[in-house]
C-alpha cells in the first residue's frame, strides 16, 4: 500500500481501493471478506487477488471474467505490485536507477529534480494505466 | 473513411522478423545504447494533435529492458502493455544502428 492508494480509492480506482483495503484489513480477515467466487476468478487469479487484496472489492465488480480476462487481471496486478514497489525504492534512492550517470553529471540541482520527478511521473502514470485496464475488465466496459 | 486503423498482427510478426534479422546482421546478437533516459507523452496527450502535448515524463530504457526480461522469464507476466517497452527499446535501437 502507498500514500496514493487510499486518494485513487477515493477517485475511484478499484486496484487503489483493494491496495488501500491490504493497508488497512488484518491479512487474515481478507479471505473472509473475498468472496472471489463472485467475479469468477479461477484459483490462480483468485490466489493472486487474494494475495494482493483484490477480493474486497468485489461489491462493484459482480460478473464472471472470461479466462483470458482473468490472466490479464491478474499479470496487471502483478505489474500495479511490482510497479508499486519500483516506485518507492526511486523514491527512496534515484541515484540507485541512474545507471549512466545522467543525475550524477546534472547541468544543475533544478534539471536533476526535472528528471527525478519525471520517472516519477512516469512510474506513476503506469501504474494509472494498469489499474484502468484492471478496472475496465473488471468493470466489463 | 474507417474510423479505425486495421493492423494485421501477421504483418507486425513479419515485419519484426524482418527488421530484427537486418539488425542482427549488422550489429550481431546485441545492440548497445548509449541513451537511457527518454521522454515520454502521457498517454492521454499522445494522440490528440489538437491539443499541444503539456504533461511530460520521463522513462527508462534500462527499465523497458528490466520488464521484458521479466516477461521471457516469466511469460505468464505478459500484458499488451509490455508492447510499450518493446517500442519503446526497438525506437532506442532503430534511432541508434544507422543503416
Amino acid at each position: 500500500m502507498t500514500i496514493q492508494d487510499p486518494i485513487e480509492c477515493t477517485q475511484g480506482h478499484v486496484n487503489g481501493c483493494a491496495w488501500t483495503a491490504i493497508g488497512i484489513i488484518p491479512f487474515g480477515k481478507v479471505g473472509k471478506i473475498g468472496k472471489l467466487a463472485a467475479i469468477g476468478l479461477t484459483d490462480e487469479a483468485a490466489t493472486t487477488a487474494a494475495n494482493t487484496g483484490a477480493g474486497v472489492v468485489e461489491s462493484s465488480v459482480a460478473r464472471t471474467l472470461a479466462a483470458a480476462e482473468q490472466r490479464s487481471v491478474a499479470s496487471l496486478q502483478r505489474q500495479v505490485a511490482a510497479h508499486t514497489e519500483k516506485l518507492g525504492a526511486y523514491r527512496a534512492s534515484p541515484d540507485a536507477f541512474d545507471n549512466l550517470g545522467y543525475l550524477e553529471r546534472a547541468p544543475s540541482p533544478e534539471i536533476r529534480q526535472r528528471i527525478i520527478d519525471g520517472r516519477i511521473n512516469h512510474l506513476e502514470t503506469e501504474i494509472r494505466g494498469f489499474q484502468d485496464q484492471i478496472d475496465k475488465l473488471l468493470g466489463g466496459s | 473513411m474507417s474510423e479505425r486503423v486495421r493492423v494485421p498482427v501477421a504483418l507486425l510478426r513479419r515485419a519484426s522478423e524482418l527488421l530484427l534479422d537486418h539488425l542482427e546482421s549488422i550489429e550481431g546478437d546485441a545492440v548497445l545504447l548509449d541513451k537511457d533516459y527518454y521522454w515520454a507523452i502521457a498517454p492521454e496527450q499522445l494522440y490528440d494533435v489538437y491539443v499541444e502535448p503539456s504533461a511530460f515524463t520521463v522513462g527508462q530504457l534500462s527499465e523497458c529492458l528490466e520488464h521484458l526480461e521479466q516477461v521471457v522469464e516469466d511469460p505468464s507476466r505478459s500484458t499488451s502493455f509490455a508492447l510499450v517497452w518493446l517500442a519503446d527499446l526497438l525506437r532506442g535501437a532503430g534511432q541508434t544502428v544507422i543503416r
